[in-house]
């Protein structure tokens, strides 16, 4: 039995509104499907599947459906990103119906309270305190919660979010409970440390693990030390996401959880796994290199226009960030424009339709870009970003 | 989820994924390899051990519902969220953890008639008897 205090039985009665009735009953229900004791109140959220290429027609009546029976967000509320650059669509070769569809969605998020970042990286724009408990749903986004800031969050899913952000309150069980932090299974990664640091294949290092850990929380022992690079840490950490349902990782001088316990099981990852997993995306030929699965920093962005100093580009290059960044770093923006370079906001590789750009075969330094585009029936090149830029950059 | 539905009986060993598994048009099982592979999901009491994949397969449920095309009611071994929550939103009746479990008898009741009625904390999986009937309960 989920035990509820007298403000969430109210908003179970209906007395708040028929939207916040179903939310909460939901809510209650997939609580106690889980086991959870009680819900825990939240401090934000982040709704994942927002684009209408996920969404659907009905998928977007739903959310118009909510906001028109009254519902609103009662915590901060931040959103994934959308099918396209809400500035850029034409250019992206998006048609008038997508964009209504997608500019629908957007209304009923914004209706219901909603802060339209459209970014996988909310942990960038409204970073979250140690120990918070939050209701976010992106599973990069999750991972970085639980793994780099210590906050608390289960990858909450897309549908459930929403309605978790308008009771402001989750199930308390999994990784919002102690017992649900502690690691269950030791990685060992002495056997690819030395080629991880020489190569730079941090993002494959992050798919291998997940694969092979596939849920639980792994300690992560013997890290390459590049990893805490925080732009390899994001990659890293989306790799992961990516191959598995895992959502936190305790990694030495980077987590502030990380504690070794005795008597887990210990797996050893190997060079040949890893090079499995680069081979898997091993192809030579490529139309563009894409950038910013998840969405390139405003550091990254002034590191990527600083590399491309005196220098154009030879085939497309494409970089996804969120608005906040490219405003944040609107000079290395014009740079890299002035370079030739597409810059996009609001969207990415994944969510966003590569085809409509004359884009089949795609080069990235993302294993979660790599997998997830793979799936969509693209040819994918995965190599870490410094030997992306070697191949495509050339004096100018 | 509460409610009652009535269709044929369609049993997978294998989980089901919702999202990029299962046209949200159609309710065909669009996952290459699936044991339900082309296989339509419309209108049918679908039985399974429990959802997997993206959670994004909880709209995917809603989708179907709102187009007449998601199953007649959905019995798991286990429950997630992605199929609860996907029910809830299609007013899907959902059974889960049913005794006796019915993958010990899974091929007699294949293509069978069956009501699901799930009400408060109860669900009863009843195959409509053709001679004699069979029943089970959770």
């Amino acid at each position: 039995m989920v035990q509820l205090v007298p403000e969430e039985r109210k908003m179970l009665s209906g007395s708040l509104g028929e939207g916040v009735a179903l939310a909460m009953e939901t809510v209650v229900k997939v609580a106690e499907v889980l086991g959870a004791p009680k819900l825990v109140k939240i401090s934000s959220a982040h709704i994942s599947g927002v684009s209408y290429r996920n969404l659907g027609e009905e998928g977007v009546e739903f959310l118009e459906e909510l906001a028109a029976k009254g519902a609103r967000f009662s915590v901060p509320t931040t959103v994934n990103p959308a099918g396209f650059d809400l500035e850029a669509h034409s250019e992206m070769g998006v048609g008038e119906e997508e964009y209504e569809l997608q500019m629908r969605i957007v209304r009923a998020l914004v209706s219901m309270g909603a802060r339209v970042t459209l970014s996988c990286t909310p942990y960038l724009i409204s970073p979250p305190s140690f120990g918070e408990h939050l209701a976010w749903a992106e599973s990069n986004a999750v991972l970085y919660a639980n793994s780099v800031v210590g906050a608390r969050t289960n990858r909450e899913g897309g549908p459930l979010s929403v309605l978790e952000a308008i009771v402001g309150r989750a199930p308390y069980v999994g990784l919002h409970a102690d017992e649900g932090r502690a690691p269950t299974v030791v990685v060992n990664a002495s056997g690819v440390k030395s080629f991880v640091e020489e190569t730079g294949a941090v993002s494959a290092l992050g798919y291998l693990l997940g694969a092979e850990v596939k849920r639980g929380v792994p300690l992560l022992a013997n890290a390459p030390r590049n990893i805490a690079h925080p732009g390899n840490l994001r990659l890293f950490l989306a790799a992961v996401g990516a191959a598995s349902s895992i959502g936190m990782v305790l990694i030495e001088n980077v987590s502030p959880e990380f504690r070794r316990v005795e008597g887990l099981e210990e797996i050893p990852l190997e060079e040949g796994e890893l090079e499995g997993v680069l081979e898997r995306w091993s192809g030579e030929e490529f139309d563009a290199v894409v950038l910013g699965c998840p969405h390139l920093s405003p550091g990254e962005l002034a590191e990527l226009a600083s590399r491309m100093k005196g220098r154009r580009v030879k085939r497309q290059v494409l970089v996804f960030t969120s608005r906040w960044a490219a405003s944040r770093a609107a000079d290395a923006v014009a740079a890299l424009k002035g370079n030739g370079v597409k810059v996009y906001a609001d969207t990415c590789m994944v969510v966003g339709n590569l085809s409509a750009l004359g884009i089949r075969r795609c080069a990235t330094d993302s294993a979660k870009a790599a997998y997830y585009l793979s799936n969509q029936g693209y040819e994918v090149v995965l190599a870490p970003r410094d030997s992306l830029l070697k191949a495509v950059l050339e004096r100018s | 989820m509460r409610g009652r539905g009535r269709g044929p009986l369609l049993v997978s060993a294998e989980p089901v994924s919702f999202y990029g598994g299962v046209d949200p048009l159609t309710g065909e099982v669009m996952e290459r390899g699936h044991e339900l592979y082309g296989r339509s999901i419309a209108g049918v009491v679908l039985v399974f051990p429990y959802g997997k994949g993206s959670t994004v397969g909880s709209y995917t449920l809603l989708r179907l519902a709102k187009r007449g095309k998601a199953p007649a009611g959905i019995v798991n071994l286990v429950s997630e969220p992605i199929v609860v929550v996907g029910c809830m939103l299609g007013g899907i009746p959902l059974m889960d953890s049913p005794d006796p479990d019915p993958f010990t008898f899974e091929r007699k009741l294949n293509g069978l008639e069956a009501e699901l009625v799930v009400e408060e904390g109860i669900g009863l999986l009843r195959v409509i008897p053709r001679v004699r009937g069979e029943e089970e309960n959770s």
